[in-house]
């Protein structure tokens, strides 16, 4: 039971990281320039900032772009990751040192370097951001699940499947893809959506922001920190939802992990 | 074992080579495919009248007329001689610009290593010696706080409090180790958090075993296992990890060095986007990428000398 609830606790916070704009009260875009550095009051919860913007609704909002850009491509490198890393692990031939060698080469450059890479090249915009994530996390992705895939097929009740006249498509898609799902793919997704939260924010916060008009996390830090002065509790709002986010990733995988090694 | 030596190190050099080919050619591709024209951008930058004649111009003087294999191949007979070709906003030489900033970031990263290694020891052994006690439970929130927490936080905040507020450095313009320490201090935060935790593990898991239990028979105090058995167990199980993190912390650095404003390879690659210097990123990307595999490798060196000498036959990758 308690288990139970360290795996729904961080899930409910992400979800409500996620979905928490719709509790927004106020346009988080509209100035009013007479109500700027309120102090937090029912109307605004978190106050407001130098333009007199309601915090709240902006950490809202940036919950909303970046855990969204985040768990979007996080389903895109799931879905099609364990697609391509089923079929590539299953077959064995030459072609599969020559696909093995690649692998090696291109996943021996860490996802954040990618990132790097696509966003010194395009410039940083949400689609951008979403591209390049998915491009980079998805390689690693392939190489996780093809590994995950070649162990599993020299296990026992694969032969067994196979030998009740299981096809090609069952034995991958009904007896190993639940196993793997479990066996490592869930942990690493969880840990890799909260190094690019981390990464989002980072990037918008030296200047590399997601677009003109986007709110997120990043950049309310860096125009917070301007304001340092006036009102360092501004700082804090877009922190801590960073921090709340990251965790929630962080534990969650680690619960997924240890359950997974209590049950075998 | 000499010929498998010599098959492993073709191997890597193998691998080596075919990374930097991939990640020069994917940066070429997605160049091409970039929404913004090199040409363009600039031609707007040095304020020429923009007329489709100069524009054209420029693209045959940039070589943006060739078409896309041309201008890898051209690109990488020049590179083989490290010329890179100079930066288009300020024309100076990219090799020596790229290979003075790999500098800063090599340093920031290699004090960052000194730094973790202390601290992982530090962390790993205290979480393990409270592993029963509160105090654990809150040091391992701490330590998965810190994961959580972005570095560009950190350094951020050490800003606003060391040179801000109480003014004992200045925000830019230090010297000597003063120059890279902050950085490297604020990157390795993370490292120190995500290690220490996995040694306590590892050395909790050393502890246990049955080669503990028996030096426990022989009458070994606790005290000598832990230091002189489990300890370098646990250390070595580590080591090609550490590497590996070692390698993300030569991108990772790059944030940081915005915020310090050092001069590194992340400072110049958010330069280069922001002016669209193609030479430049090409250079930089190619740098970095070599640094991340050199780091790879040598994960895989001390993984090949860890199972080789049968230190700890045991020891997991």
């Amino acid at each position: 039971m308690k288990n139970k609830i360290n795996i729904i606790l961080p899930a409910a916070v992400i979800l409500f990281c996620l979905f928490g704009f719709l509790l927004a009260a106020h346009n988080p875009k509209e100035t009013n320039i007479m109500n700027k550095f309120m102090e937090p009051a029912l109307q605004y919860p978190f106050g407001t900032d130098e333009l007199g913007r309601c915090v709240f609704s902006r950490v809202l909002w940036g919950g909303w772009v970046t855990i969204g850009i985040v768990l979007a491509g996080s389903a895109i490198v799931a879905v099609f990751g364990s697609i391509i890393g089923l079929l590539l692990g299953q077959s064995s031939s030459v072609k599969n040192l020559v696909m093995d060698s690649l692998l090696n080469a291109v996943t021996a450059i860490p996802p954040i370097a990618y990132l790097i890479i696509f966003i010194g090249i395009w410039g940083n915009s949400i689609p951008t951001m979403l591209v390049a994530l998915t491009a980079s996390l998805i390689l690693r992705m392939i190489k996780l699940v093809k590994t995950l895939t070649e162990v599993e097929m020299e296990k026992a009740y694969i032969m067994c499947a196979v030998s009740c006249g299981a096809g090609r498509a069952r034995v991958l898609f009904v007896h190993i893809l639940p196993n793997i799902i479990k066996g490592g793919i869930i942990h690493f997704l969880c840990l890799s959506c909260a190094e690019m939260i981390m990464a989002i924010s980072g990037f918008s916060f030296i200047g590399l922001s997601l677009g003109d008009d986007v709110i997120d996390w990043g950049t309310m830090l860096a125009s917070a920190r301007n304001m340092i002065g006036m009102r360092p509790m501004l700082l804090f709002y877009p922190i801590f939802f960073i921090f709340l986010s990251t965790v929630s990733f962080n534990l969650l995988g680690k619960q997924l992990e240890k359950g997974e090694t209590a049950n075998a | 074992m000499k010929k498998s030596t010599g098959i492993f190190i073709g191997k890597k050099t193998g691998e080596l080579f075919l990374t930097l080919v991939i990640v020069t050619m994917i940066s070429f591709v997605l160049m091409q495919f970039s929404p913004i024209d090199a040409a363009t951008a600039y031609a707007r930058r040095n304020a020429f009248a923009i007329t489709p004649d100069t524009i054209n111009s420029l693209r045959e003087k940039m070589g943006l007329n060739d078409s896309l294999p041309v201008q890898y191949f051209n690109w990488v007979a020049d590179s083989v001689h490290l010329d890179f070709g100079t930066s288009y906003v300020n024309g100076r030489d990219v090799f020596t610009e790229v290979t003075n900033a790999f500098g800063i970031t090599a340093s920031i990263v290699l004090i960052s290593a000194v730094l973790q290694a202390i601290g992982i020891l530090l962390v790993g052994c205290i979480c393990y010696g409270m592993r029963r006690n509160w105090l654990g439970s809150v040091l391992n929130f701490i330590c998965i706080a810190g994961i959580s927490i972005p570095a560009f936080f950190f350094a951020g905040t050490f800003i606003d409090i060391f040179a801000v507020r109480f003014q004992w450095m200045s925000v830019a313009g230090n010297t000597g180790f003063m120059r890279y320490f902050p950085a490297a201090l604020c990157l390795s935060i993370g490292g120190i958090a995500f290690f220490g935790q996995l040694l306590a593990g590892n050395i909790n898991k050393g502890m246990t075993e049955d080669s503990a239990v028996y030096s426990r028979c022989r009458g070994l105090t606790e005290k000598r296992i832990l230091l002189f058995h489990a300890l370098p167990g646990a250390v070595y199980g580590l080591l090609p990890n550490f590497m590996q993190m070692l390698g993300l912390c030569m991108a990772g650095s790059m944030i940081v060095e915005r915020i310090f404003s050092l001069p590194g390879l992340g400072y110049l690659i958010v330069d280069s986007v922001l002016f669209r210097d193609s030479p430049m990123i090409h250079a930089t990307i190619l740098y970095l990428a070599f640094s991340l595999v050199i780091f790879n490798i040598l994960s895989d060196i001390i993984k090949r000398i860890l199972q080789g000498g049968a230190v700890n036959s045991e020891v997991k990758g």
